[in-house]
C-alpha cells in the first residue's frame, strides 16, 4: 500500500507538461483541442497543459524561450502559421501538428509528424458522385502547386466515369476572375479542392455570386462555405481530428516513439454537409438516400 | 451707473426681465437649434457613411480585381441618389478608378481622411463648402492558410482604395438658415410675450408699492392716514403693517405734540391756575385793543386789581387755599365782564380788567368803569367758602383811561398800577383814577425803596426816643424807640418807609438793629444812672418781622448779647395784625420770649380787628389806646366811652394802659380820672433823639414839668 501511495504519489508528481500552440481560437481549434485533451484524459495520464495563441513567427519570438523554460515534452501545434513558427525553431522537442492542409510541410522535419486535413481523392469523388449524380462537367479549381496530384487522381476517376473535369488552377486571388470569365457555359459543378491561396473573402463572395447567377452548384472546401451557399462539402470531425492527434502524442510520450517514425496521416473521419436550401435553388435532385449520412443538412 | 440708479424699480425689474427672457430664449433655442441641426447634420453624414460603406463592400472585388466597368457600373444607381455631388473611388496607391459628378464643375477637395466632420467644424470652417466628404476606406481580407476553409476566421484585413463621397449640404443650408429664422421669430415671440408678462406682473407687484409711495407722500403732506392693501406679496404685507404701525406713531406723537403745543400756548399766553390770560396775552391783547380804540374813537379802560391782604390768606390758610381764591376771584371777575371784555392775570394777587370798546366821552368811560369796580366790590364782599372757611377779601383797584390818560400799553398799564397803589394806600377795598401825581409818588416810591437799602449803611436810619409817663408818680417809666429816616435834605416819614421796608425785605434787618440800638442806648443810660433799673424801652415790630420763623430766635440772641440777665426792661409793641394768627409758632414766639424776659404790648389797641380772644391766649402786658380815641376824648363821648372800656377791660384782665398821642391837659386829666396814669404825647415830649431825651430826663426829673422840644 506504501508502495502504491509512493508511485501513485510519483506519478501525480510526474504530470507531462504540454505546450499548445493554435494558431487562432475558432471553434473548429477548441473543438480540436478538445478531442486532443479527451484522449489523454481516457488514458488517465496526466497532463499540464499550456496553451497560447500563436498566428505568426514574430508573435512565438517573444514567448519561445518561455515556454520553452518550462520543458514541455511535446508541442501540440493547430494550424499552419503556428506550425511553421515552431519548426522554424531549433529544438528536441516532438512536435504534433494538426488542422494543416498540407501535410508535406511535417515530412521534412524529422522531431514532427500530425494529421492532415485533406481527404483521399477517391473518398472526395465518392461523395460528388453521391450528391451530384448528374453532373458531367465539373470545372475543379485547385492548387497548381500542390494540387495537381489531387486533380490527376480525380481525373482518372472522371475519366472512368466519362465525367469532364476541367481544370481551374488558381494560385492568387487576382487570378479568380479571369478564371471565372475563362469558364465554359455549360458547368454542372464548380468544384473547389483545394488551393486556399487563391482566396480571399472577395473571391470567395465572387465564387459563391458566380455560383448563384448560373446556377452552377459550388462544391466547397468546408462547413462554413456551404452555410455562405455552396451546395456541399467534406467536413471534418474535428473531436476526432484531436483523438487523432492524441494517438499520436501518445505514441511519442509513452511508447517513447520518435516523431520521424511515426507518418502524418489523414483524416479518418469525413462529416458531410448539405445545404437544402442552395439545392432547392438550383433545382437539384437530391439523392434522399444519403442525407442520413450527411453530417449536417442546413434548411 | 446713474442712470441705472435713475431708473425705478418697476423699470429694473423690467429690464432684467428682458435679459433674464432673453438669455435664456437665446440659450434654449441656440442649444435647441444647434442640437437638431447637429442632429440632421450628423443623420446626412451617417447616411452618406452607410452609402460609402455599402459602396466600399461592393467594390471591393472590382477594386480588387481592378474591373474599373463594374465600379462604374455601380455609379448609374447612384445617379438617383439626392444630395449626392460626386463620387471618387480609387485604388490604395490614390489612382482613381472611377468616378461621377452629378453638377458640373466641381474641384474635388482634398480627401478628409479624418471622417470625422462635425457641424462646428463645418460652421467654423472660413469658407464654408457647400458638400461634406465622406471617405470610406475598401478593406479586403486575406486569407492564410487553412483560414480560407473557415470563412468566418478572423483574418488579416488591408485597404486596398477608398470611396469619397460628396453630399450636398444646400439643402441643409437652408434647414440652417430657416432654422435661423425660425429662431429668430421664437426668440421675438418669448421676448414680446416674456416682456409682456413681465410689464404685467411687474405693474402688479409694484403697484402696491406705489399705494405705499403715495401714502408715503400723503403722510409728507400732513395727511396722516393708513394704509390699505389688498392682496401683495407676505413681504409688502408686512411693509404695509409696519408702515401702519409707523402711521399710527405719527398719529399719536402728533396727538402729542399738538397737546404739548396746546399746552405750551396756554402756557404762553393763559394763566394755568386761574386760566386767564397771562401777562404776555395781555399785553397783545391790550394793543390791538388800544389800536382798535384809536380807530373806532372808542376808549378802553384798564383796571388794575389787587387783592388786599391775599398774602395774609396765603400764609395763613396756605398756598392751595390761595390758589382756590385765586381761582373763585379769576371766575368772579370773568362772570363781571363782557365778551369784549379781557381779564388777565399779571401774577401773585394782581389782576387786569380791560374794558373795551367804552364811551369815547371820558366821563362816561370814567363812570362806566368805576360802576365796574364798584360791582366787583360787591362781589368780592361776600365771603367766599372754601374748605369751610370763609374768606372775606376785597380789591384795590386803580383805574387808567386810553387815550385820555395815555394811548401806550405799557404805560396804561404802569398808571393803573400807580392808581392801585394809592388806593391800597389809603385804606384798601376802594378804587382810584389814575391822576398824573400818582406817578410822581410812584416815582419817589422808587427812590425811596432803592436808597433804603443803602441807609443802613449811610446812618441814615435814626433812632428816635418818647417818654412814657406815670402821670401819678411824674415819672418817666420807659420810652418808646420810633425810627426816622433822614434822607437827604429831609425826615422820611415811618409811615413810609416802613410798608416799604416791608415790601422789599428790609424790616427784618432794620428790626434788628433798632433792636441792638435801643438796648445799646439803654445800657449807655443804665451804666450813666440816667435811668432806673426798672426803666423799660418799647419797639415796635412788624407784622412781617413778627411772624418770621427766625424772629424768636434772632430777638432771644440779641437779648443774651446785650441784657441776658435784665429782664422786663426791653417791650416789643405789636399790632393788633400781629395777633391775628393764632398759629403754634406764633405761641411759641409769645412764650420763648416772655420767658426771657420780654414784656408785651398791643399798639394802636382799638384801631384793628375787634377780635379780643387773642388777649386771652397771649401773654401781653400793657394795651396802647390808639392816639385817634385820644384826641376827641374829651369832646366825643363815644370815644371817651371806647377809652374808659378799654381802660376797663385791661384793668379787668391786669393789663397795663398806655395812652398815646396825649396832647391837652383835659385829655390828660380825662384820663387819670378813668384810671389811665401811663400817656405818652406831645404834652410831655415829642419823639427825640438819645442825646436830647437825657436831657429831657434830666429836666423832667428835676422840675417835673412838660417841656416841649422843639
Amino acid at each position: 500500500m506504501l508502495l502504491f501511495g509512493l508511485c501513485s504519489s510519483g506519478f501525480a508528481m510526474s504530470a507531462t507538461n504540454i505546450l499548445v500552440l493554435q494558431s487562432h481560437n475558432s471553434v473548429p481549434y477548441q473543438q480540436t483541442l478538445e478531442g486532443f485533451k479527451a484522449n489523454f484524459s481516457a488514458r488517465n495520464t496526466a497532463v499540464d497543459y499550456a496553451v497560447h495563441i500563436v498566428n505568426n513567427d514574430a508573435e512565438l519570438g517573444d514567448l519561445w524561450d518561455q515556454l520553452v523554460a518550462k520543458r514541455p515534452e511535446l508541442i501540440v501545434t493547430l494550424g499552419a502559421p503556428a506550425t511553421r513558427a515552431t519548426l522554424s525553431r531549433e529544438h528536441n522537442i516532438p512536435v504534433v501538428a494538426g488542422l494543416m492542409l498540407n501535410i508535406d510541410e511535417l515530412k521534412k522535419n524529422t522531431n514532427a509528424t500530425g494529421v492532415g486535413l485533406n481527404f483521399p481523392a477517391s473518398l472526395q469523388w465518392l461523395w460528388m458522385r453521391r450528391l451530384l449524380p448528374e453532373a458531367r462537367r465539373i470545372a475543379l479549381i485547385h492548387d497548381p502547386e500542390h494540387g495537381t496530384a489531387l486533380f490527376q487522381a480525380l481525373q482518372k476517376m472522371a475519366k472512368a466515369e466519362n465525367i469532364t473535369l476541367d481544370p481551374v488552377p488558381a494560385s492568387n486571388p487576382e487570378d479568380i476572375p479571369e478564371l471565372l470569365k475563362s469558364l465554359p457555359n455549360q458547368l454542372d459543378a464548380l468544384w473547389v479542392v483545394n488551393g486556399v491561396a487563391a482566396f480571399n473573402s472577395a473571391t470567395v463572395q465572387e465564387l459563391l455570386l458566380y455560383s448563384f447567377r448560373n446556377r452552377t452548384p459550388l462544391i466547397g472546401l468546408s462547413a462554413q462555405w456551404v452555410k455562405a451557399g455552396a451546395i456541399y462539402a467534406l467536413d471534418w470531425d474535428y473531436a476526432d481530428l484531436g483523438q487523432q492527434l492524441g494517438e499520436l502524442a501518445g505514441a511519442i510520450l509513452q511508447k517513447g516513439l520518435s516523431p520521424s517514425s511515426l507518418v502524418p496521416i489523414e483524416p479518418r473521419k469525413v462529416r458531410p454537409v448539405f445545404n437544402m436550401k442552395t439545392a432547392e435553388y438550383m433545382k437539384l435532385d437530391v439523392a434522399n438516400q444519403w442525407m442520413s449520412e450527411m453530417g449536417e443538412v442546413l434548411r | 451707473m446713474k442712470f441705472f440708479r435713475s431708473l425705478s424699480i418697476a423699470t429694473r425689474f423690467n429690464l432684467l426681465n428682458v435679459l433674464l427672457v432673453l438669455i435664456t430664449a437665446i440659450s434654449v433655442a441656440g442649444i435647441v437649434t444647434y442640437v437638431q441641426l447637429a442632429h440632421q447634420f450628423q443623420a446626412r453624414y451617417e447616411q452618406g457613411q452607410v452609402l460609402a460603406t455599402l459602396l466600399a463592400e461592393t467594390s471591393e472585388y472590382a477594386v480588387y480585381t481592378r474591373q474599373n466597368s463594374l465600379l462604374e457600373r455601380q455609379f448609374v444607381r447612384l445617379r438617383k441618389v439626392s444630395d449626392l455631388v460626386y463620387v471618387v473611388i480609387v485604388d490604395d496607391k490614390g489612382q482613381t478608378l472611377a468616378h461621377m459628378e452629378t453638377q458640373d464643375n466641381i474641384t474635388l477637395p482634398v480627401a478628409n481622411r479624418n471622417n470625422t466632420l462635425t457641424l462646428w467644424q463645418w460652421l467654423m470652417e472660413a469658407n464654408q463648402p457647400h458638400f461634406m466628404e465622406i471617405v470610406q476606406p475598401i478593406i479586403s481580407s486575406d486569407f492564410q492558410d487553412e483560414e480560407a476553409l473557415f470563412l468566418d476566421t478572423h483574418s488579416k484585413e488591408r485597404a486596398i482604395g477608398e470611396v469619397r463621397l460628396g453630399i450636398s449640404l444646400l439643402y441643409f443650408e437652408e434647414i440652417v438658415h430657416y432654422s435661423l429664422r425660425l429662431g429668430l421669430i421664437v426668440l421675438l415671440m418669448i421676448l414680446i410675450i416674456g416682456i409682456s408678462i413681465s410689464v404685467a406682473m411687474t405693474a402688479h407687484i409694484t403697484s402696491p408699492l406705489k399705494k405705499v409711495v403715495l401714502a408715503a407722500h400723503d403722510v409728507i403732506e400732513g395727511n396722516i392716514k393708513e394704509l390699505r392693501l389688498e392682496g401683495g406679496a407676505p413681504e409688502l404685507q408686512e411693509l404695509t403693517r409696519s408702515f401702519n404701525l409707523m402711521i399710527n406713531w405719527l398719529i399719536d406723537y402728533r396727538a402729542e405734540v399738538d397737546h404739548y403745543q396746546r399746552m405750551l400756548e396756554r402756557q404762553a399766553y393763559f394763566d394755568e391756575l386761574t386760566g386767564l390770560a397771562n401777562r404776555s396775552q395781555l399785553k397783545n391783547q391790550l394793543h390791538q385793543m388800544l389800536n382798535r380804540s384809536t380807530r373806532r374813537r372808542s376808549s378802553v379802560a384798564l383796571l388794575f386789581l389787587d387783592l388786599d391782604r391775599f398774602k395774609y390768606v396765603n400764609d395763613t390758610l396756605g398756598h392751595s387755599f390761595g390758589d382756590q381764591l385765586l381761582q373763585k376771584i379769576a371766575q368772579c371777575l370773568r362772570q363781571n365782564a363782557r365778551d369784549c371784555d379781557l381779564v388777565a392775570r399779571m401774577g401773585g394777587d394782581e389782576f387786569i380788567m380791560i374794558l373795551n370798546e367804552l364811551s369815547s366821552e371820558k366821563e362816561q368811560a370814567k363812570r362806566y368803569a368805576g360802576n365796574v369796580a364798584k360791582r366787583i366790590s360787591q362781589v368780592l364782599s361776600q365771603p367766599f367758602v372754601i374748605g369751610g372757611h370763609n374768606i372775606n377779601t376785597s380789591f384795590s383797584i386803580g383805574i387808567a383811561l386810553s387815550p385820555y390818560d395815555t394811548d401806550d400799553d405799557e404805560t396804561l398799564i404802569r398808571f393803573a398800577d400807580s392808581a392801585m397803589y394809592e388806593a391800597k394806600r389809603n385804606g384798601r377795598n376802594t378804587f382810584y383814577y389814575y391822576e398824573p401825581w400818582m406817578q410822581k409818588q410812584n416815582v419817589r416810591r422808587l427812590i425811596l425803596e432803592t436808597n433804603l437799602k443803602r441807609a443802613l449803611e449811610k446812618r441814615q436810619l435814626i433812632p428816635f426816643f418818647q417818654p412814657k409817663i406815670d402821670c401819678l408818680t411824674h415819672r418817666v417809666v420807659g420810652v418808646e424807640v420810633l425810627l426816622r429816616w433822614h434822607f437827604g435834605d429831609e425826615w422820611v416819614s415811618p409811615s413810609e418807609f416802613i410798608p416799604l421796608a416791608e415790601e422789599v425785605g428790609l424790616i427784618l434787618p432794620i428790626g434788628e438793629w433798632i433792636m441792638e440800638a435801643a438796648l445799646v442806648t439803654l445800657l449807655n443810660w443804665r451804666s450813666k444812672g440816667i435811668v432806673d433799673d426798672d426803666f423799660h424801652i418799647s419797639v415796635n415790630v412788624a407784622v412781617s418781622q413778627f411772624w418770621h420763623p427766625s424772629f424768636a430766635d434772632r430777638t432771644l440772641s440779641i437779648i443774651a448779647q446785650y441784657i441776658p440777665d435784665i429782664p422786663s426792661i426791653l417791650e416789643l409793641e405789636l399790632t393788633e395784625s400781629c395777633l391775628l394768627q393764632s398759629s403754634q409758632a406764633v405761641r411759641d414766639t409769645f412764650v420763648r420770649l416772655k420767658e426771657a424776659g420780654v414784656l408785651f404790648a398791643v399798639d394802636d389797641f382799638g384801631t384793628g380787628y375787634s377780635n379780643l380772644h387773642y388777649l386771652k391766649h397771649f401773654p401781653l402786658d400793657t394795651l396802647k389806646i390808639d392816639q385817634s380815641f385820644i384826641r376827641d376824648c374829651v369832646e366825643d363821648a363815644c370815644d371817651a366811652s371806647i377809652i374808659r372800656a378799654i381802660i376797663t377791660m385791661a384793668k379787668g384782665l391786669g393789663l397795663s394802659v398806655v395812652a398815646e398821642g396825649v396832647e391837652t391837659i383835659e385829655q390828660v386829666d380825662f384820663l387819670q380820672a378813668e384810671g389811665c396814669h401811663l400817656v405818652q404825647g406831645y404834652i410831655y415830649a415829642r419823639p427825640m433823639i438819645a442825646d436830647d431825651f437825657v436831657l429831657f430826663l434830666q429836666r423832667f426829673n428835676h422840675d417835673k414839668i412838660v417841656s416841649l422840644p422843639l
